[in-house]
């Protein structure tokens, strides 16, 4: 009976059925979190089975081990600093030579390894057939074949693992690279290895990534004699081959991963139009295919709004029949008044005003996502997505603004650039989402008619086009294409799509629900404290500017802290609810407008914070306080032309 | 010399073989280059930027003397490549500045 820990982590390409994997492996067990200091997504789970406790961390999916993620910087930093006992490496059975080059990298980093060879049904349904033994001797690595999400092969897996953990021989591979190529590694390792630099990492890997050029370890390298030679190394390699050393690289592994794959695949009768293409025919289709995704997008508008007003409703409604019963209790006033709406409002806000309508969000993107369509939704919108500055894969965060700001932002790490989420998450702020929505029709619609409620809609779009447009422009960087894999259509599996969906809301509950409970609290806090006047007296000049009365300007400014219950505080402050009677029809609007375009809320900013640092996060904030301020002012000063 | 089109003038259903990835030209280095000031507040990607991304496509497959077949080039939208035994999305930009030639079957 072994006690110790192990440690395992599980590599490999996005859409190879990794997570299904460690699904599997961990059971429930699992904690998902961030790597720390990063906002890139940590998975860890833990097997307990046959004596042996093994924690098990799942890699981001990924397709190298270079430095164009943090993704990818996190696994290679997680392999050569922390030293897994074992890597799985999942390979999709079907694509083999893509998931090879990455394997290939894995084995530079000179750790034990284990290969899984998923998907292999797909294969049997082309007709083509792996010789795994051949495979397994020519990598020089244990191989086990599984069919995940029919949980095949699992138990073989864990057998195999478990065998390779307590022998005393590890499997570690070792593959040669062309000749000439690799006997200039040998020299480069050497003088790396001899002056001991970046002891965390083999010196063949180091050597490697030197030559191809990756920044991280070349922007170290301070070492002059070291550097000319690596220069020499890079000439060479490109007068010999004629290529950029990091293209030779990159084509010698290549070389190496087509190599093992003709030697192990007898193919049989493979077919090119499979039922993924069939399909796309359709839905890639050229206008077919945007008239599929608008009546998507049109559907996912209907069932989150239609979901979300009703449970939210019921959920309000739950909280308002508590109340008499909480005051009832034996307590100081002021005590229960803090509690109740501090406190007790605040959770009620993040599960009755956010949650109804982003778990449907969720539940839905899990789906699509498990399907294959969500890739096929970022081919579609590419080309309108280039032109606001970022790319295909943006749209859906955009689109799940219109639920909540807090998760789109969230979202956009599905961009690997820096660059790209920025934008994203910029315009996703712009976006209007179910609270603002609860606003404008309960402020604008109900009292000017629908057709002003669709103009604020209108002139938001607008201004998102025109921000996207100027960022584009000057934010530094050079705009980014898409360049993403396609993977087949899949039959979505209900229990993988809950447990997504349930990690979403988790992750989204542990953030944001904090930070809207103490926003709530800070403000009842400012009411009891009689607060209130002397920040009126701040807010007049603003609200001056953007023709508001004072009070409705304060409205705002608690917009921030609580923004749904900016129609209630309005109610509370003018003390009736016929708004028409205390705010004129431009009022009407102008306020409408500025609560769409300024920034959303504290859990929005401290979301910001997150993913791009605390500088970022204010200057964005202070940017589109100011600019709908200003724009609030003009738009004041145009409509006095026609309303009153 | 006659045959080589950029990739996203490629008829769909050609078979193609890669030619360059065009590392001279960067996109838009341009804009990047105008205003560094406002730029550099939010420290964004600097002029390597281009150069990952060939990174990127080489990664994935699309190296020169590579074969491709063209799945999917409409009037709108990325372009499609089989690639290494996958499906390969390709913005129209990048797509634009990578060079291939067509091979007669």
């Amino acid at each position: 009976m072994i006690d110790s820990l192990f440690t395992i982590a599980l590599a490999g390409n996005a859409n190879v059925g990794k997570s299904v994997i460690f699904n599997q492996l961990t059971g429930g067990n699992q904690i998902i979190g961030n790597w720390p200091g990063k906002t890139v997504e940590k998975a860890e789970g833990f097997i307990e089975q046959e004596g042996l406790k093994i924690k098990v961390v799942d890699l981001p999916g990924i397709y190298s081990l270079s430095t164009y993620s943090e993704e990818e910087i996190v696994s290679r930093e997680f392999i050569a600093t922390e030293h897994p006992d074992l890597v799985v490496s999942v390979l999709d059975a079907s694509n083999l030579e893509r998931n090879l080059f990455f394997l290939l990298q894995i084995i530079e980093l000179e750790v034990p390894i284990v290969v899984v060879l998923n998907q292999y049904d797909v294969l049997q349904d082309k007709g083509i057939t792996i010789d795994d033994k051949e495979f397994s001797s020519l990598l020089g690595l244990p191989v086990v074949k599984t069919i995940a999400t029919k949980n095949k092969g699992l138990k073989e897996l864990f057998e195999t693992i478990r065998e390779t953990l307590l022998s005393n021989d590890k499997p570690t591979s070792k593959l040669a690279y062309g000749k000439e190529v690799e006997q200039r590694i040998k020299t480069l390792s050497f003088e790396i290895a001899s002056r001991n630099l970046f002891a965390e990492y083999p010196p063949r890997f180091v050597a490697i990534k030197l030559i191809e050029g990756d920044p991280y370890f070349t922007d170290k390298l301070n070492d002059k004699e070291l550097l000319q030679t690596l220069d020499k190394i890079k000439r060479e390699l490109k007068e010999i081959h004629g290529e950029d050393a990091q293209t030779v690289i990159i084509s010698e592994r290549y070389s190496i991963a087509s190599r093992i794959a003709e030697q192990s695949i007898s193919k049989g009768r493979g077919r090119f139009h499979d039922f993924s293409d069939k399909l796309d025919s359709v839905l890639l289709h050229q206008v077919f295919g945007y008239v599929t995704l608008i009546a998507l997008v049109l559907f996912i508008f209907f069932v989150v709004f239609k979901f979300g007003s009703i449970v939210s409703e019921w959920i309000e409604g739950l909280f308002d029949l508590a109340k008499p019963y909480f005051m009832k209790l034996n307590w100081p006033l002021q005590a229960k008044d803090i509690i109740w709406n501090g406190l007790i409002e605040g959770i009620a806000a993040s599960f009755g005003i956010v949650l109804p309508y982003i778990a449907p969000f969720y539940l839905i993107l899990a789906f699509l996502e498990d399907s294959g369509y969500l890739a096929r939704i970022a081919f579609l919108t590419d080309d309108l997505m280039h032109r606001l500055g970022v790319h295909g894969k943006a749209f859906i965060p955009l689109i799940e603004s219109f639920g909540c700001n807090v998760p789109a932002i969230m979202g956009t790490r599905v961009m690997e650039r820096r660059r790209d989420r920025l934008i994203a998450s910029v315009l996703a702020t712009l976006v209007p989402c179910s609270a603002r929505t609860v606003i404008i029709f309960g402020l604008v619609a109900a009292f000017l008619g629908p057709v002003y409620a669709i103009l604020i809609y209108l002139l938001d779009f607008l201004l998102i086009f025109i921000v996207g447009l100027l960022l584009n422009r000057y934010v530094k960087g050079t705009p980014s294409g898409l360049i993403m894999e396609m993977p087949r259509y899949h039959r979505p599996v209900p229990k993988i799509i809950l447990k997504q969906t349930w990690i979403r809301l988790k992750e989204f509950f542990e953030f944001a629900m904090p930070v809207i409970v103490v926003a709530n609290i800070v403000m009842e806090g400012l009411i009891m404290l009689n607060l209130l006047q002397p920040l009126l007296k701040i807010f007049t000049p603003l609200s001056n500017v953007i023709g508001l009365p004072p009070l409705a300007g304060l409205t705002l400014f608690f917009g921030v802290l609580r923004k749904e219950l900016t129609l209630i505080m309005l109610a509370t402050f003018y003390n009736t609810t016929n708004f028409a009677s205390v705010l004129t029809a431009r009022q009407i609007f102008v306020f409408g407008f500025v609560t769409m375009i300024y920034i959303p809320c504290v859990a929005t900013i401290m979301a910001l914070k997150r993913e791009f640092g605390k500088l970022t996060a204010t200057i964005i904030t202070v940017a589109e306080f100011f600019g709908a301020i200003l724009l609030g002012a003009l738009l004041n000063q145009v409509l006095r032309l026609f309303m009153r | 010399m006659d045959k080589r089109i950029t990739l996203i003038n490629a008829p769909q259903g050609a078979k193609v073989r890669v030619i360059s990835l065009d590392i001279e030209r960067g996109l838009h280095t341009r804009h990047a280059r105008r205003n560094p000031l406002i730029g550099s507040h939010f420290g964004a990607d600097t002029g390597r930027a281009h150069q990952s991304y060939i990174r990127r496509l080489e990664e994935m497959g699309i190296l020169p003397q590579n074969t491709l077949i063209v799945t999917r080039n409409g009037v709108i939208g990325p372009v499609e490549v089989a690639v290494k035994g996958s499906r390969l999305v390709i913005g129209r930009g990048i797509a634009s500045r990578i060079i291939v030639e067509v091979i007669d079957d």
